[in-house]
């Protein structure tokens, strides 16, 4: 009987301890974290009696947490995936917004400057056709502008976030280490696992893997050993490293993570080892997108700034200025050849370089010359130049072709007459500014374009008086009004090198640059050391080299060939050109001089300035639809809209692969929830269960208390 | 086996798909008040890059319909002046004619050269012509200098030694009407007022209509002359040389207009090809997107309404 009584009492303490680990689960039910727990009944060893063993009741052995680690870890690794994407998504959504402004975005703003040009070709000679285009510059130089100076707040943002985030996640690492100090030391108390210091240190790993991924393995006493990467220690046991956020050593504007060691000096990580969770995010997105959003900006400032400077000065301003005047006398001073200016491709030097090593800088190359238009070679890129036994190596970032040599001279040279033509000319030169001595492991970075719209803005002189722009072909020819052919002489085109001709005039010629006179069958009167060329479709014959005046070249009246002179064939094979048509006679003479009067000192004078002529302007207006850019294969738009379309398709598939992680998310933690989360309604049944439990075994106490009352009235 | 549910699960799910629910309502909604499908370019990059290079064709095609209109007005200008120039050589022409009738006596020829001297001075004005914002229209591209000025020589003129001097050149200003084609737009003065003339002896060469009316006039003046004097009859063919010249120039300038209504007609088709073009990659299919709308509403209303009745459904409500 007292049997009886301890068995009720056994079975009226585990329905209470179900009862209250019932009620722990309703309260915790929205518990962050929280796992759901359940008591785990064993009946207690039995008697034995000669009739056979009597069951002595039951006891709870252990309150159990319903964990499943694997499940656990689906969670986590989705969930890293998730906060990665949409850090990413979120920040280049920011770019995905500014590039699709219809009204002020960057195309529009380039259009309002080609509307003006073409005003100033319809008429050259109105100062305020002039203006708009000056304005439209303007506006579009300060749309380059505002777009840097956005993009400049994201980079900052991107410097103050990794800093926050390190923050966060040494909080998190400390916070764990003291957790696995707690758990260790609650185990050896009472041999019995401490639930709730498991779900929140559980809780702790799953907020720092939303910040950062990372990896977690269990020791033998239940203490976690928390890994970034490839095995960097966060947490081992109760230690921490330190994550920290320190200046990049290639470019100290840069803020990368580092991470202190057992000696407690910070090693900068390389991002490759940091991926997941917002600083994953964040990294891949100032990687991918915000560097090169930077550099593709740079880029199309940069190739307008080149190629409209290289054609401006083969032009002519409404004063007469022009380089060709400026060439007939130095001291004529006052033609501005760059309408445009940028600032010098950006070059960091390693902060570890050391000492006595040289100063790098980097300039742009005057655009190229196809004989139609200019063009840059300008890429995207950033570019390392690293200095080993070997000597130096110039690297693309973007692709890793090189460039070695000994010097800067040889890595220059390099680039210039390498005849792959993935690997020509990269738009910049480089130089050593302040001389030095190269030591092993010394780099540099050398970014072209990153910076280039910073300083992106139109000549002052310029702006102040748009008179200056060069929309004149600076040469004009003058066919003798006794001339009794047909002849006219067609659009000149001044090409790089056509000032050189001046210098075979002389100051007692002046204007006049030749005067050529055709005899029937040949044009005579080219300036002494030029060199003449004549071609017609894709036969030329020449060059014919000019020993004074009277040096004849053939030519057939009526043939349209085209006539070019030069200088300097092999720089400037294009220096200028013209051709006839309409028959030309015997007799027939044709002034070439200056597109404005220049006196004997060669000073341009008042009055006689080809004012209306838009012979420039046109060729100016051009570059919005020639291939302008990447060495001469696609215009400024094509250029622009590929960048758009890049920064789309990222901004797009962070978008679709954040939706399918977050699918994935939700099934892993449906996975997980379906073991540890608390379902109320079975939880109902439960408190139903040990409370029918408590009864029946409070009844069996009653039945003892009975049996022993009968008992007792025997007596 | 199916699955365990966990409360929070239940609450999570229905939570979840009315937020992804509102999420593309509110896209779409961005769409339709846009009345764009391509809000920002990730919502379709090829799309966006495509449409930034059309838009660019488009406001080049646009430059191209401004210049075509600034050319027609410019040449329109022209062939107007280059009409009073030639009626007013042809008044001269026949004055001319006129003063060869053998009947007339010194005194009358004296006073059609009077006439004639101020039909010159109309002529010179015409051909130092101003348009309407002051640009000489015969000097070439030295638009800011009077193409005709007296040179101060003495009589009897020539090339070599005109009686008016051209102070402007050959420049002809040239406007960009096509991607492949650029038009003049003016007439030098040296193309308009010079013509090459056949002499009695069948040698060309190069006259100034100025020096021939001077020349006649001269001639007229002076007294006794005869209506068979070569240099009256020689002033008389130049003049008419350069009345073909002018009429010719005039053609010239007749079929570029002509050449630019059809340009301008094809510039106007592709303008509305562009904007075809660029509204089917960027505009929103409006009924497809109001359907759309419509169709979401309904399932945000299931998803909500689905999420109010779990959400009674508990054990609790029973013990």
């Amino acid at each position: 009987m007292s049997g009886l009584i301890s068995i009720a009492v056994t079975g009226i303490n585990a329905a209470q301890m179900g009862l209250m680990t019932t009620s722990n689960n309703i309260s915790n039910a929205s518990t962050d974290g929280y796992t759901r727990q359940r008591v785990v009944q064993a009946s207690n060893p039995t008697v034995m009696t000669g009739a056979g063993g009597l069951g002595e009741g039951v006891h709870v052995t252990n309150v159990e947490r319903l964990y499943s680690q694997a499940l656990n870890n689906q969670v986590l690794n989705a969930q890293t995936n998730v906060s990665s994407l949409d850090m990413y998504y979120s920040e280049i959504s920011q770019i995905d917004n500014l590039l699709a402004d219809k009204t002020a975005g960057l195309s529009p703003a380039v259009q309002t400057f080609f509307d003006g040009i073409q005003a100033v070709a319809t008429n050259p000679s109105s100062t305020s056709a002039r203006q708009s285009m000056v304005s439209g510059a303007q506006s579009m130089v300060n749309s380059f502008q505002n777009i840097y100076s956005r993009l400049t707040e994201l980079n900052n943002g991107v410097n103050s976030q990794i800093t926050s985030t390190v923050a966060s996640i040494n909080n998190y690492t400390g916070q764990i280490a003291d957790m696995n100090q707690q758990i260790v030391a609650s185990g050896a108390l009472n041999g019995q696992p401490a639930n709730d210091l498991l779900d929140k240190r559980d809780q702790m790993v799953a907020q720092l893997n939303k910040l950062v991924k990372v990896n977690v393995t269990t020791n033998d006493d239940g203490s976690y050993n928390v890994f970034v990467g490839t095995g960097q220690q966060l947490v081992v046991g109760s230690k921490t490293n330190a994550m920290t956020a320190m200046a990049s050593a290639a470019d100290l504007s840069r803020t990368v993570v580092g991470l202190s060691g057992a000696s407690g000096n910070a090693q900068e990580l390389p991002e490759s080892l940091i991926s997941g969770g917002s600083l994953g995010g964040l990294l891949s997105f100032r990687s991918e997108a915000l560097d090169t959003a930077f550099n593709q900006l740079g880029l199309v400032a940069a190739n307008v700034t080149q190629t409209f400077n290289a054609q401006n000065a083969l032009g002519m301003d409404m004063l007469g200025k022009s380089a060709l005047a400026s060439a007939l006398n130095p001291g004529n001073a006052g033609f501005i050849a760059d309408f445009f200016s940028i600032s010098d491709p950006t070059v960091t030097a390693k902060s570890t370089n050391l000492a006595g090593s040289p100063v790098i800088e980097a300039k742009f190359d005057a655009a190229s010359y196809n004989g139609t238009n200019f063009y840059s070679n300008l890429t995207s890129s950033d570019y390392l130049l690293s200095v080993d036994a070997s000597g130096l190596t110039l690297k693309r970032l973007s692709d890793n072709a090189t460039w070695t040599g000994a010097s800067i001279a040889d890595i220059n040279t390099a680039m210039a007459t390498n005849t792959d033509p993935n690997k020509g000319p990269q738009g910049f030169t480089l130089s050593e500014k302040a001389a030095g001595t190269y030591s092993v492991g010394d780099s540099y970075l050398i970014q072209p374009t990153r910076n280039a719209a910073q300083q992106f803005s139109v000549n002052a002189n310029v702006a102040a008086d748009p008179r200056l722009v060069a929309a004149a072909t600076p040469v004009r020819s003058t066919a003798a009004l006794t001339n009794t052919g047909s002849a006219t002489v067609g659009t000149i085109s001044a090409g790089p090198g056509y000032s050189g001709i001046a210098a075979t005039a002389t100051y007692s010629s002046l204007p006049a640059l030749m005067t050529l006179s055709y005899d029937g069958t040949q044009l005579t009167g080219f300036p002494a050391g030029s060199f003449v060329t004549i071609s017609s479709g894709t036969s030329s014959s020449g060059p014919w080299p000019i020993g004074g005046a009277a040096t004849p070249v053939a030519y057939v009246s009526g043939s349209g060939a085209k006539i070019t002179i030069t200088t300097d064939p092999a720089n400037y094979p294009d220096a200028m050109s013209f051709s006839f048509s309409g028959a030309l006679k015997a007799g027939d003479q044709f002034t070439f001089s200056a597109n404005a009067n220049i006196d004997a000192m060669g000073m341009v004078v008042g009055g006689k300035v080809g004012v209306e002529d838009g012979g420039n302007i046109v060729r100016l207006g051009n570059l919005q639809t020639q291939n302008t850019t990447g060495g001469g294969k696609a215009t400024y738009q094509d250029g622009y809209a590929a960048f758009v379309n890049d920064i789309g398709n990222r901004a797009s598939s962070a978008k679709s692969s954040s939706a399918a992680q977050t699918v994935m998310l939700g099934q892993a933690t449906s996975a997980r929830d379906a073991v540890s989360g608390v379902n109320l309604d079975e939880e109902a049944a439960n408190l139903i269960k040990y409370q029918q439990a408590y009864q029946a075994s409070a009844k069996v106490l009653e039945i003892a208390s009975k049996i022993f009352d009968t008992l007792l009235s025997i007596q | 086996m199916n699955m365990r549910v966990s409360t929070a699960q239940i609450y999570r799910s229905g939570t979840n798909g009315i937020q992804d629910l509102q999420s593309s309502l509110y896209t779409l909604q961005n769409q339709v008040s846009a009345n764009r499908r391509i809000v920002t370019p990730q919502d379709d990059p090829v799309g966006a890059a495509q449409a930034l290079v059309i838009s660019q064709s488009q406001s080049v095609n646009e430059l191209y319909l401004k210049n075509q209109a600034s050319a027609n007005t410019k040449l329109s200008a022209l062939d107007s002046n280059l009409k009073g120039i030639y009626s007013e050589l042809s008044s001269i022409y026949e004055q001319g004619i006129a003063a060869g009738n053998g009947g007339y006596g010194d005194a009358q020829r004296a006073a059609v050269a009077s006439e004639l001297q101020s039909r010159l001075a109309n002529l010179v004005t015409l051909a130092n012509s101003q348009d309407g914002t002051g640009r000489y229209v015969f000097s070439g591209v030295q638009s800011t200098t009077p193409p005709f000025s007296p040179s101060g020589n003495t009589a009897p003129y020539s090339m070599a030694n005109p009686y008016m001097s051209y102070n402007g050149d050959d420049g002809v200003q040239v406007l960009q009407v096509s991607a492949s084609q650029y038009l003049a737009t003016n007439e030098p003065g040296s193309n308009v007022f010079y013509t090459r003339v056949t002499d009695s002896s069948g040698v060309e060469s190069k006259r100034g209509v100025f020096d021939s009316i001077q020349n006649m006039i001269d001639f007229l003046k002076t007294p006794g002359v005869s209506a068979s004097n070569p240099t009256y009859t020689q002033s008389l063919s130049e003049i008419q040389s350069t009345m073909d010249n002018v009429s010719s120039v005039q053609a010239s300038v007749g079929g570029r207009g002509a050449s630019l209504d059809g340009l301008t007609n094809m510039s106007s088709d592709r303008k509305l090809q562009y904007k075809e073009q660029l509204s089917n990659l960027e505009d929103l299919d409006l009924a497809k997107a109001l359907s759309d709308v419509k169709q979401q509403t309904i399932q945000l209303e299931a998803a909500q309404s689905t999420f109010s009745a779990m959400s009674k459904l508990t054990l609790f409500s029973y013990i």
